[in-house]
């Protein structure tokens, strides 16, 4: 009875004292926490390209503070060369809470797991591995968002995949859509979209990207805001039709629809129907940046086409009206810039002969000081004074030598932007191709902004160092961050895309026989070496210098057609009343890309007299104003392509005629 | 014990090379170093920073250093080092060869054998005792070895900063780098100095005993004692975590444990052996 006593005693004082309060503690194990990932679209993604993966993560415990870590990993063990991407976002969860998470990832391998780990406190907390090998796929993908549509494998075809996705699986990063040649969509859908999803899908529209919206004339009216942002249209209710010779036409294949198909009554100002059945549109297109939007205004994903053979034909030709993202295909050109950049860093050894006589000198002085010591012993603490002064004076010159061209080697970097800007009000692509040079092994963070698509490129050489070659993308708020680390002696390339307003404003005309461009340069570094590129001739204009306007004409009767195309050469203007000459970057860039990149634009607009292209170089590396601040960049070049379209174009083909005089 | 009248020191004996009474008067009167008699060319002394010989000896030693930095002078260009991901080796031969040169310069001073070439050098030193026989070692011994070895390491540094600065070493580790020539040098001729006080001057013994121990300590210990082999730690200094053979060294701290350590305990021993023998002598 006494043992009974004594046992609820302790009992009670166990509850209640301080080992009782930490059961909530020692209960705040793995299982409180549960993770779910969702692997790209409903669990497919495209191989060789980014894909958007979601976690989410639910608390049925206490709070808890930690770290979400996403790994991807190429490369193989017995090349030694496994190299990882980890993509970090803080975790905040409040007790019984349920959070996604969202990553955008590039996966360029499905040999290793995909590996996802909750950390607390820097020690795994929860850990989850995917196998990736059922998941990818290789060609680009035709994706359906919203609702299921029925079996889409009679579209699967070899140009693309289509696959579906609820619309919580869709990026928050444009480039997730990298590997989505079109993304179907119904106008209600963009409602139940996210903010950072629809602003991914607005951003990837203006980098090149091509929206199919449906019209779904038997649901709500689309939402005014979102369609008033990518598409402004106006919805006047909507007409029956028995059949669409157009639309058959169009798919190749005929319809016989058993009821009457409903078609939204569209009228949209800045779209253009790319396909009428009478006065009634039932394809609109309109170009937004890069991209392009596609409104169809009848549901092609309800009856009767929902198991129409002519859909396999339908998509075909929608897909063929997808935007060529790469008018102008630079990709070739730039695997040229980073061999240069490396080759053109801003950093050297000291000078040899000048070290080897300095060296010479010093030894010689020193041989002097002991000579001359040899014949007065005396004066043996004044022989010691020289020999440390000399010695010391000498030490101070080859530190201030290599000062002067090494103490900057230590971490040296360069950069290359290439900015491409079409049209006056569309957002340029300003794509930036860094390299960092180390000598000493560092740890680096650099600041990038939320929207910038890193890339980070394993060029070297020494398939040793492959393994050094990992990074870290790191998401903290609103604030993106690249983490990598160098190993003395090594270097690490990286190109960054963004979207940002296009610092060049300007317009071109065609006021027969003359050909007018205004324009406007808000960079803060002058255009250099520019030349007008229009239906195959190059026209000369020199220097822009920044924040200024510039106006000129050039008459086509005095142009001449020479018949066939020599690039410009590099000219070595002096600048300015500095006269500074082009930086070693800029001309070797200038010389080795100049030639390739003219005959790239010859051969691209050389029968199109509606663009006229202006080609300029630059001797600094310009950011946008957001990422202007914390990074090391020692040295920079740029080059501008601009695509003006003509107001007003001459008539086609303008210079034959002139040809044909002579 | 030793009346040591501290009042005198400095006073300004600068008499070198007289009488045996005088030396002792002079002795008596002023324990301690001064710079003086290690920088003439006198035979009481080991080894004089300006004597004929030793200046000879530290100018080959220049040449040596300038012939090292210019064999391993990076003739190709900076990015083709960064394109190749590979490390030039001026670091790494510079520091060897300044570590090399001065511990077995600093055995040879140790052990006396830096004299004059000529044929009556030797027999004008036999039974000399020099004063760093005589003299207590931590008031004479001691500062006249590290004033010596600084001087040597400081004759060096410009080679070794240009060397430093080429592979794009931080200070810590330059500094590493220096200290540890320091204190392998100076262990080298702590040793060499007690061979020469136990054996004697210009004992076989002695000379083998002193080259056995440079061997052992700059090349030996690299394979069972690699943590405390000087040349390993520049070697992993030089490749950091890119070290391409030989053991990992991770922490100087061992070396700079158990060398100063030894230093020491070599100082203590070397004044109670000097002690000892000036009690024989009755100079004690």
């Amino acid at each position: 009875m006494r043992k009974r006593w004594t046992g609820g005693v302790f009992f009670f004082f166990v509850l209640f004292s301080p080992i009782g309060g930490l059961y909530p503690i020692l209960a705040f194990g793995a299982d409180s926490i549960s993770m779910e990932p969702h692997l790209g679209f409903n669990g497919t993604f495209p191989l060789n390209n980014w894909t958007p993966l979601s976690v989410l993560l639910e608390n049925r415990g206490r709070d808890f503070q930690g770290r979400l870590e996403l790994i991807t990993t190429s490369g193989s063990e017995y090349r030694n060369d496994v190299r990882q991407r980890t993509y970090v976002t803080e975790v905040d969860l409040p007790q019984n809470s349920q959070k996604v998470f969202t990553f955008t990832a590039f996966i360029d391998s499905y040999s290793h797991p995909l590996i996802i780990r909750l950390l607390h406190d820097g020690k795994p907390f929860l850990y989850h591995s995917l196998n990736l090998r059922n998941h990818f796929v290789t060609q680009p993908i035709l994706l359906f968002a919203g609702e299921s549509p029925n079996d889409l494998s009679s579209l699967v075809i070899e140009d693309y995949q289509p696959v579906y996705s609820p619309l919580r699986s869709l990026p928050d990063h444009w480039y997730g859509y990298l590997g989505v040649k079109g993304l179907v969509l119904k106008t209600g859908s963009l409602r139940s979209l996210r903010i950072r999803q629809f602003r991914a899908l607005e951003q990837w529209i203006k980098s090149g990207g091509y929206l199919i919206l449906v019209g779904t004339p038997l649901e709500n009216l689309p939402p005014k805001e979102s369609m008033e942002s990518i598409l402004p249209c106006k919805i006047l209710g909507f007409e029956q039709k028995r059949n669409l010779p157009a639309l058959e036409r169009f798919s190749n294949y005929p319809l016989f629809p058993r009821n009457p198909i409903l078609i939204l009554k569209t009228t949209s100002a800045p779209a253009a129907a790319l396909l009428k059945e009478g006065d009634l549109p039932l394809i609109l297109e309109k170009n937004q940046g890069l991209g392009k939007i596609l409104f169809l205004t009848f549901d092609i994903t309800d009856l009767p086409f929902r198991n129409w053979p002519g859909r396999t034909g339908f998509w075909e030709n929608i897909l063929q009206k997808s935007p060529t993202i790469s008018d102008l295909n630079l990709q070739a050109l730039e695997e040229k810039i980073f061999p240069l950049m490396l080759s053109n860093l801003p950093g050297r050894f000291p000078y040899f002969f000048l070290a080897l006589f300095l060296c010479l000198g010093y030894i010689l002085l020193i041989a002097l000081v002991l000579k001359m010591s040899e014949k007065n012993r005396e004066r043996g603490k004044r022989w010691l004074f020289l020999l440390v002064s000399v010695s010391t004076v000498a030490s101070l010159i080859f530190w201030g030598l290599s000062a002067l061209t090494q103490t900057g080697n230590t971490l040296t970097a360069n950069g290359f932007l290439v900015l491409r800007s079409k049209g006056p009000q569309d957002p340029a692509q300003w794509k930036y191709h860094w390299g960092l040079y180390s000598q000493q092994d560092r740890d680096y963070r650099l600041p990038l902004e939320m929207d910038a698509l890193p890339k980070a490129f394993y060029a070297t050489e020494n398939p040793a160092l492959a393994r050094f070659q990992s990074y870290v993308i790191e998401e903290k708020g609103e604030a993106l961050f690249l983490k990598f680390s160098l190993q003395r002696w090594t270097h690490r390339f990286f190109t960054l895309s963004l979207l940002h307003s296009s610092p060049l404003q300007g317009q071109a005309q065609f006021q027969e026989p003359v050909l007018l461009l205004k324009l406007e340069n808000h960079l803060s570094a002058p255009l250099q070496n520019c030349y007008v590129y229009f239906g195959g001739h190059l026209l000369p204009w020199g220097d822009l210098p920044p924040g200024k306007r510039f106006s000129k004409k050039w008459s086509l009767k005095d142009m001449d057609f020479p018949e066939d195309f020599i690039p410009p050469g590099i000219q070595n203007q002096r600048i300015g009343r500095k006269g500074l000459k082009p930086s070693p970057l800029r001309k070797e860039l200038e010389k080795n890309m100049s030639n390739e990149l003219w005959e790239t634009i010859h051969r691209r607009y050389q029968g199109n007299p509606e663009v006229i292209i202006l080609l300029g170089w630059m001797d600094a590396l310009i950011f946008p104003p957001s990422l202007k601040q914390p990074l090391p960049f020692q040295n920079g070049a740029g080059l501008v392509i601009w695509e003006i379209p003509l107001e007003k174009s001459p008539p086609l083909p303008f210079g034959d005629e002139d040809r044909r005089k002579r | 014990m030793r009346n040591f009248r501290i009042s005198n020191f400095g006073s300004g004996w600068s008499g070198l090379g007289k009488s045996v009474q005088y030396e002792k008067e002079a002795f008596e009167g002023n324990p301690c170093m001064k710079l003086d008699y290690i920088l003439g060319e006198s035979e009481k002394d080991l080894a004089p920073i300006f004597s004929s010989p030793m200046s000879s000896i530290t100018l080959s030693s220049l040449w040596i250093m300038g012939i090292l930095l210019f064999l391993s002078w990076p003739y190709t260009s900076l990015y083709r080092y960064l394109q190749d991901a590979r490390i030039p080796w001026t670091f790494f031969s510079t520091f060897a060869g300044a570590l090399i040169i001065i511990s077995y310069i600093n055995i040879r001073c140790g052990l006396g054998e830096i004299i004059p070439n000529i044929v009556y050098a030797r027999l004008e030193r036999e039974g000399v005792t020099t004063r760093e026989e005589e003299r207590d070692y931590f008031s004479y011994g001691l500062p006249q070895t590290l004033i010596h070895t600084l001087t040597l390491l400081l004759l060096l540094l410009p080679f070794l900063i240009l060397a430093g600065a080429i592979n794009g070493i931080p200070w810590r580790i330059f500094i590493l780098g220096l200290s540890i020539i320091f204190s392998a040098s100076l262990l080298c001729r702590q040793v060499a100095f007690l061979l020469l006080l136990i054996w004697g001057r210009w004992r076989l013994s002695g000379y083998l005993g002193a080259r056995l121990f440079f061997c052992f300590f700059l090349f030996a210990t690299g394979f069972f004692l690699p943590a405390i082999n000087p040349l390993l730690l520049l070697f992993n200094l030089h490749f950091g975590q890119r070290l391409p053979l030989g053991p990992v060294i991770p922490s100087v701290v061992p070396y700079f444990t158990v060398i100063p350590a030894v230093i020491l305990v070599f100082s203590v021993f070397l004044q109670w052996v000097i002690f000892r023998k000036n009690r024989r002598r009755g100079l004690g």
